[in-house]
């Protein structure tokens, strides 16, 4: 008792020094060089919702990290002290400071703000900095959700049309072009199933109904091994997964079309039933547009009927804390009616896509996850002339049934992704039929093309030091073309039988992708990837149409291939909220396929792949995009300069010449201003160089017709096409439970003609000796306003 | 800021001014000729014309060329074509020969000198084909109209083309093609088949009062041509062209299969013919 108060302080003393001396040997020990995981689960305040791809920042050292699909997160940070934020779309953001030493589990819990319109996300900033991969945009609801687009429709496939990098494809088209890629190189996937025509006709809608989509991940450069099939990018849409707290009713009814969109959670908030569905009117909009002359006599809408609708249906279980299933499915259909005057012909097409996917997910520790996934997609078109007694029929189906499985494997410093996918494909490129009433006219056999697809992948994403990351990525595919299948030429012909092997093909895709981080707020990418294409498309007409076919490879289609080297340099300038980004990336394309005669001389069932040539690609640019994702006023600017060039033996002895699609300039800005609580205003504006096409240079006469003299393929340019389009949103009521908006917006707002096609109109008198030949130009779309209203109970 | 020169520099390079490979308009000769088995040869030359235009009358006559050697020739005899005039044809000018008729197997040389361009061509003509019937089809909606029906039967040792024209008595002056005109055996080789013909139009030019069908109780001749498999690739895609050029949706690669050697375009055909008078009744 004596003892201690003389020696206590010097206990103290040279304890806390002994702790000290400990406490710093310690620290250097780890010298920053261990990490340590933090993990857990991300869930609502109930805790009965999981929050799929909610975002984990720390803000020391901005490592991110995401949340999966069962909203477990897991991020890795060293020693010492840290401040992360967790965040999640529609919830309140929480931080928590925390002294790292050890590995450790923290849940938690988010609160949801009230329903409103919100600003679009802020912590998407810190991961285009960070993405180890080139070329890869991210879009959510909410972002899409303002975008003035098509009618007061808001669109996720639209939205992405005003990305750079992402091809304008103008007036009435509905493909995209992504790096000077084909329409046919996008692997456009729906919770895993391919999507094959993703667009109603003319590109006024997407398929993807924005009400039950989630988000989309875009990958134009530096595509991961887990996609295999295509090479120019993925287009990953995913529905809406995350039990929603209690029956959610949201919808909206617009001048031309309308949706209803139905969330249910069931079983105790285990599961959930999520129902969207679509449908248009758009007949009663022409006939008004019609007869108020806003649709002129050359608009090629002059005389059309159209129609379309969209089913969304899908179920979510959670089967236990590891394991959630999800079936979900699409159906969509469209109806296409065209009278011609002339020779009193009738068309009727109608096309549709009918997707369903099963997934499994299990997690089996917080570091080894597996997906399984069970994919159908059919596509099928349909069309049908009609001239007085004779008939014709034409039909191209694809019928896909597949299986996919992804395992994920973190651990130190490596995020393993391996697994395997197994495609069947039945394709129907064209088969016809023509009858009267008196005779039914053969055809042959149709052509029907029974191919396998397999293929096994593992890549590794390495964090090489806190500033370098790398991943690399290896898919090996084989394709098989099997029987039955008979091989028509004039003369002979040999069949196959049921499972024979006819055509093989085995290649290899490779990724590398690696990223420096320059500072906190900047990055440099490089990234490289080579790829085969098994399954391509011919595109039969000028425009993109539903008649293009979808043709595998076979013994006479090579696979395509590509290879891109692409590089980048992304920085966040803090002081005005801005992301910037420059992407430069050069591609070749081999195996590239057109089509060699005018539709209607195909109708015949020649084998389509006879009809074929085959040439090489290349194309280049440079992408320049300035972000302002939150904040009163955001959107962004994007400007693309680029060149995208083809040669074909037969066309000009292989002289290289502009692709169709090639448009030097594309400019997109886009912007939102919240001007109050209740008042939102956005607009679009779009601009791209003319689109290339082949120019009559003379006219010959030749029995007593004209027929017309053709320039260089591919040598003459449309019209630039340029557009703006305004929307204002108005809250009419908004509470926790309700919310309710009217949307006013215009498409084209001056109004502009962007042409469709050119054509020369030539008139004469032969008799008279008199000749006239003029330009006319269709165009589709003049101004259109419309109203809609947006509800949500 | 290295990265902005860098990115200004690239921008710079890919701007760099490139000239699209525009062609311009360029002279030709045009070659219209044929030769069926039993007449005599007959060829039409022209020019072509550039891009948009607007010609009258006058014009129209600087575009025939009256002034062209045109010879004939069937390996053993040749013959220099004389130019002869038609009002009712068009153009009104034309080469025709006077001495050598065109005779079923032979192969037919065309030379033509003008202005110092020298241009050639061969065809051959097939043996013509007999159809088995030829009858007038009326309308199940309106009686008085009606399509040719002509039923033959291929000959399976050999790959046969077959081009229809008709002429209406009394309304029409010359030949002209069925709406659709060209056959090609590869769906009914060996077999008996029957086409069904449409009246076709006269001209494209003008089409206001074209109805595609035969009326009833016209009097058709109509002429049923064997062709080789050149001149079958010329009005085959000639048709198309002619039919569906405009369309944007029908048409992807625009080729007419010219076989005139030399700067020229268009075609010189053999044609082996039939002709069958039809009553429509």
């Amino acid at each position: 008792m004596v003892l201690k108060q003389p020696i206590l302080p010097y206990l103290k003393i040279i304890t806390s020094g002994l702790l000290l001396i400990l406490f710093v040997s310690y620290c250097k020990s780890q010298n920053n060089s261990e990490l340590y995981k933090i993990y857990g689960t991300i869930t609502d305040s109930a805790g009965t919702t999981l929050l799929a791809s909610a975002t984990v920042i720390d803000k020391k050292t901005n490592v991110v990290a995401n949340s999966n699909a069962d909203g477990v997160y897991q991020i890795s940070l060293s020693y010492g002290e840290h401040e992360l934020q967790y965040s999640f779309i529609g919830y309140k953001n929480v931080t928590l400071s925390l002294n790292v030493s050890s590995d450790q589990l923290i849940n938690v819990k988010l609160t949801p703000e009230s329903i409103r319109i919100k600003e679009v996300i802020i912590d998407a900033r810190s991961s285009t900095i960070q993405n180890v991969g080139t070329g890869t945009i991210e879009l959510n609801k909410k972002e899409v959700g303002t975008l003035p687009l098509f009618l007061g429709e808001s669109d996720f496939y639209k939205a992405l049309q005003l990305m750079p990098g992402v091809q304008l494809s103008g007036e009435g088209n509905a493909a995209i072009y992504v790096r000077g890629g084909g329409y046919d190189q996008n692997l456009i996937l729906l919770d895993g199933a391919t999507v094959y025509n993703p667009t109603h006709l003319l590109g006024f809608f997407s398929v993807f109904n924005t009400d039950i989509i989630n988000n989309v991940t875009m990958t134009k450069s530096g595509i991961p091994a887990e996609y295999g099939n295509r090479i120019s990018s993925v287009l990953d849409f995913n529905t809406k997964s995350s039990i929603p707290e209690q029956l959610t009713i949201n919808g909206n009814l617009g001048i031309i079309s309308s949706g209803l969109n139905i969330d249910l959670p069931v079983f105790k908030h285990r599961g959930a039933f999520f129902l969207a569905g679509r449908k248009t009117y758009l007949n009663t909009l022409l006939d008004g547009c019609r007869d108020l002359g806003f649709i002129k006599h050359n608009s090629i809408l002059y005389k059309t009927r159209y129609d379309f609708y969209d089913l969304n249906g899908s179920f979510v279980l959670k089967l236990s804390s590891r394991d959630r299933i999800m079936l979900s499915s699409y159906q969509g259909n469209d109806l296409f009616v065209l009278n011609s005057g002339v020779v009193d012909l009738h068309t009727d097409m109608s096309w549709g896509n009918q997707i369903a996917s099963l997934s499994w997910n299990h997690s089996f520790t917080d570091r080894l996850y597996m997906e399984n996934q069970l994919v159908k997609s059919d596509y099928s078109l349909k069309m049908q002339l009609d001239q007085n007694q004779f008939q014709f029929h034409l039909r191209s189906n694809i019928n896909d049934v597949g299986f996919k499985n992804r395992i994920t494997y973190v651990f130190k410093n490596h995020k393993i992704r391996m697994g395997i996918a197994l495609i069947r494909h039945n394709i129907v490129p064209n088969t016809s039929n023509a009858k009267t009433d008196s005779l039914d006219y053969s055809f042959g056999t149709p052509n029907n093309y029974h191919s396998y697809e397999m293929s096994v992948f593992v890549s590794d994403e390495i964090k090489l030091t806190s500033k370098l990351s790398v991943i690399a990525g290896f898919r090996f595919n084989s394709f098989y073309h099997v029987g039955p299948f008979g091989d028509y030429t004039s003369t002979d012909t040999t069949y196959y039988g049921k499972g024979q092997i006819i055509k093989n093909y085995h290649g290899p895709d490779y990724r590398f992708s690696a990223r420096y981080l320059v500072s906190g707020d900047a990055s440099v990418k490089l990234s490289f990837n080579s790829n085969n294409q098994y399954v391509n498309l011919v595109n039969a007409s000028s425009v993109t149409f539903p008649t293009d076919f979808w043709i595998p490879a076979s013994t006479l289609v090579q696979p395509q291939k590509g290879n891109q080297w692409a590089a980048g340099y992304y920085k966040n300038i803090k002081r005005f909220n801005i992301e910037a980004s420059v992407e430069i990336y050069y591609k070749t394309f081999a195996n590239q396929i057109e089509f060699n005669k005018g539709i209607l001389n195909s109708v015949d069932n020649t084998p389509l792949d006879q009809n074929l040539i085959f040439g090489r690609g290349r194309a280049y640019g440079c992408e320049l995009l300035i972000r302002k994702p939150s904040g009163k006023l955001n959107g962004w600017i994007g400007y693309t300069i680029s060149r995208t060039e083809k040669s074909f033996l037969e066309i000009e002895n292989g002289r290289w010449f502009p692709a169709k699609y090639d448009r030097p300039h594309d400019v997109s800005v886009v912007t939102n201003f919240q001007f109050s609580q209740k008042w939102t205003f956005s607009a679009v504006f779009v601009y791209a160089t003319g689109s290339a096409y082949t120019p009559v240079v003379g006219r010959y006469f030749v029995g007593n017709n004209l027929l017309n003299q053709y320039g260089n393929y591919n040598s003459a340019r449309m019209p630039d096409y340029h557009r703006l389009d305004i929307a204002a949103t108005h809250v009419l009521k908004k509470t926790d439970k309700i919310y309710s908006c009217l949307i006013f917006s215009v498409y084209n707002v001056y109004n502009r003609h962007n042409p469709f096609f050119e054509y020369p109109e030539a008139t004469g008198n032969l008799d008279r000796y008199t000749l006239k030949v003029e330009p006319k130009e269709v165009s589709i779309f003049p101004i259109l306003p419309s109203i809609s209203w947006q509800f949500k109970f | 800021m290295n990265i902005v020169r860098l990115t200004i520099a690239f921008l710079l390079v890919l701007c760099a001014c490139r000239q699209e490979n525009i062609s311009d308009f360029s002279p030709s000769i045009v070659v219209d000729g044929s030769i069926e088995n039993g007449n005599f040869p007959r060829v039409f030359l022209t020019r072509n014309i550039p891009y948009y235009v607007k010609i009258d009358s006058a014009d129209f006559q600087k575009l025939v060329i009256r002034q062209a050697k045109v010879t004939v020739s069937d390996g053993e005899q040749s013959e220099i074509l004389t130019l002869k005039y038609d009002k009712h044809l068009f153009p009104p000018f034309y080469y025709q020969g006077n001495e050598l008729l065109g005779k079923a197997g032979n192969t037919y040389t065309l030379t033509i000198e003008y202005d110092s361009a020298i241009l050639t061509a061969t065809t051959t003509i097939p043996y013509p084909v007999k159809p088995d019937s030829v009858w007038f089809q009326s309308n199940t909606v309106n009686p008085d109209k009606g399509l040719i029906m002509v039923k033959l039967k291929d000959d399976p040792d050999s790959a046969n083309y077959y081009r229809m024209c008709t002429r209406i008595e009394g309304k029409q002056y010359d030949y002209y093609p069925t709406l659709n005109s060209v056959f090609s055996d590869r769906w009914f080789n060996g077999q008996t088949t029957i086409l069904e013909l449409n009246k076709g139009p006269e001209t494209y030019l003008d089409m206001g009062n074209e109805d595609f069908f035969y009326a009833k109780n016209d009097t058709i001749w109509l002429k049923v041509c064997a062709l080789d498999k050149i001149n079958f690739d010329f009005w085959n895609s000639y048709r198309n062209e002619v039919a569906n050029g405009a369309n944007p949706i029908a048409s992807s690669y625009h080729t007419i299969n010219s076989n005139i050697n030399g700067n020229g375009l268009g075609i010189w055909g053999g044609f082996g013919i039939t002709i069958i008078r039809v009553i429509a009744k």
